[in-house]
């Protein structure tokens, strides 16, 4: 059985991804969030790998905030799949 | 997730000026790569950054003796990035010995790499963020001097040039 969260490090969410967008678009937040949801072909429910990464694609092709947004939470995506396959390595 | 933290970072003014960049471009990550050989090789150093800090992640934008999962990422989730610590502070911010500071003792990142000793200067916008750090890491304990903040300042500053001529209009 393998840490989902190596060295203490979760793996990112839909609702994270929500709450990202919601951070740097302030009160635009809801809207763009809004449209980033039916880009993305998703309901906002159903959190699965799937979705974040339809999500992460949909805000990479958005607007240059939402874009950064995106790659924030990709480099953490990265950082948890390496992570992972290094403990499974050393264990 | 760190939302504190995240919420600290991810000012929406601050992310709105790092956008403002084209962080993308080839040939400025080129120019920047040469800025951290340099600056690692005045301070005898072996890894160098210029770094963006974002919401919830750090983004190398240039770097110098990078290697393994960091390489691959080209970045640090926030709460592990001494970078984080350096733009939250807006001035040069240096470690020591990472494994016996309270501050950094139980980082991953430091602990996972073996590197213990940091400085860092903020990368300072046009509109008063910062915005990232030009940093120099070590596998050793390390007393920084003022000449090393002076080397690495004037590194910063040659980095927020080089990002100025990358703006998008």
């Amino acid at each position: 059985m393998y840490s989902e969260t190596p060295y203490g490090l979760p793996r990112p969410t839909l609702d994270d991804a929500r709450a990202a967008v919601h951070r740097v678009h302030a009160e635009d937040g809801p809207r763009v969030w809004s449209h980033l949801v039916r880009t993305a072909g998703l309901d906002g429910s159903a959190d699965t790998s799937e979705g974040l990464e339809r999500m992460l694609a949909a805000m990479h092709d958005a607007d240059p905030i939402s874009r950064l947004c995106a790659l924030a939470l990709r480099i953490r995506v990265t950082s948890h799949t390496q992570l992972t396959l290094l403990t499974r390595e050393l264990s | 997730m760190k939302t504190d933290l995240f919420d600290r970072l991810g000012v929406p003014e601050r992310i709105r000026e790092i956008a403002g960049y084209d962080l993308f471009d080839p040939d400025l990550r080129t120019s920047l790569d040469a800025l951290a050989q340099r600056s690692a090789g005045l301070l005898e150093a072996p890894v160098s950054l210029v770094s963006v800090v974002l919401d919830t992640s750090q983004f190398i934008i240039g770097s110098h003796g990078v290697a393994g999962w960091v390489a691959e990422t080209q970045g640090v989730p926030a709460e592990w990035a001494v970078c984080t610590h350096t733009v939250l502070a807006g001035e040069p911010y240096a470690v020591i010995d990472g494994p016996t500071d309270p501050r950094h003792a139980d980082n991953p990142f430091l602990q996972m790499t073996g590197l213990r000793s940091y400085l860092g200067v903020p990368l300072t916008g046009s509109g008063g963020h910062s915005l990232g750090a030009h940093c120099v890491i070590d596998a050793r304990p390390r007393i920084f001097s003022d000449v090393d903040r002076a080397v690495l300042a004037d590194g910063a500053e040659k980095a927020m040039k080089l990002l100025d001529a990358y703006r998008l209009r």
